[in-house]
């Protein structure tokens, strides 16, 4: 009964300290405490006080755990924590994969690509015009009217393009860095397409070249020796 | 304005992953209160408080990631036992995959410039 009495007086003065807090979340926090305390009590000797501090100062660890993240938790506020969570994760992934290739992180070696890329994508640029502009003979040149030099030219002049821009998109609005995102996701798709077609080209030359070739040589074809006649 | 800078104690750092220790200790086995505290500190967290356990009991079981349950004792009062829902082993392996990248990231963070473990 002593005990009853102790726990009661602990738990009156644990809520006194919380008087602040808004009632139904001091109601909630405070439900169970009596259960709880007599729990504890029972579990060893010596007044609760002494074993566990004085009310006020277990009143403010409780609050402390209300602090750290309410239990209502919103939509938003867990999807900002399962984003959180995967930014950690990518970047712990960032590492390891950087020590793996030698660097402190793998992002750090793909930005010494970054001009690479610059030039790749006036390459893609180039073969992206040239395929708007003549979609029948498709290489991996941008062959526009099947004129070599102008083929070398455009490229030199759309990676020098491609190359400025790289150079200047820090200086790019908003709406124009977006567009050039999207340009590059398009660009990616356009190359991994026009790269697997023209291996497939090239690995499995179809009959219609093989009957042009029959076609095309076929004015120079031997004739027929005439049957020997005596 | 002011700034404080705080040194990194034990108590600092439990506060952010009482949660997950919470989790932890009833993955295998229900407890209640009193003995999930010992849990705690018998696996080395000498600092944790009675409050901080029994406040995060509370966070925990009305986010729905604890159930509960009455056990009668002969001697002395009721017991109320925590167990993972399905909700708490969930949030145990995310918040466990999350705790283990970021102890290795600072890990490596403190091994690049030669600070002493």
């Amino acid at each position: 009964v002593n005990q009853v009495d102790e726990v009661a007086e602990y738990v009156v003065e644990v809520r006194a300290a919380l008087a602040d807090l808004p009632p139904r979340a001091r109601e909630e926090l405070l439900e169970d405490l009596p259960a709880h305390l007599a729990e504890v009590a029972a579990e060893g000797d010596g007044p609760l006080r002494s074993r566990l501090g004085p009310p006020a100062r277990y009143a403010a660890e409780l609050r402390a755990t209300v602090e750290i993240g309410p239990s209502g938790r919103s939509a938003t506020a867990a999807w900002l924590a399962t984003a959180a969570t995967a930014r950690v994760q990518l970047r712990a992934a960032d590492v390891r994969l950087g020590k793996a290739i030698g660097y402190a992180k793998a992002s750090d070696y793909l930005r010494l690509l970054v001009p690479a890329w610059w030039l790749l994508r006036g390459y893609l640029v180039a073969m992206a015009v040239a395929y708007a502009l003549d979609i029948e003979t498709m290489g991996l040149l941008p062959r526009v009217g099947g004129g070599m030099p102008t083929a070398y030219l455009m490229l030199a002049a759309f990676m020098v393009g491609s190359i400025w821009l790289g150079r200047h998109h820090a200086r790019l609005r908003k709406w124009a860095r977006y567009a050039l995102a999207v340009t590059s996701v398009y660009l990616v798709v356009l190359a991994v397409v026009g790269f697997t077609n023209v291996d497939h080209d090239i690995a499995h030359p179809t009959y219609q070249v093989v009957e042009n070739t029959q076609t095309d040589l076929a004015p120079f074809a031997i004739p027929p020796s005439p049957s020997p006649t005596g | 304005m002011h700034s404080t800078v705080l040194c990194v104690d034990t108590t600092q750092l439990l506060k952010g992953v009482l949660d997950l220790a919470v989790l932890a200790v009833l993955r295998h086995e229900d407890g209640y209160g009193y003995d999930i505290m010992r849990r705690l500190r018998s696996a080395g967290l000498d600092e944790v408080g009675d409050a901080s356990v029994y406040g995060t009991l509370r966070r925990l079981f009305q986010a729905g990631h604890l159930s509960s349950y009455v056990v009668a004792s002969e001697e002395g009062p009721h017991r109320k036992y925590y167990a993972l829902t399905t909700a708490g082993r969930d949030q145990l392996t995310r918040s466990g995959k999350v705790w283990r990248a970021f102890a290795a990231t600072m890990d490596t963070l403190l091994d690049d410039r030669g600070v002493a473990a």
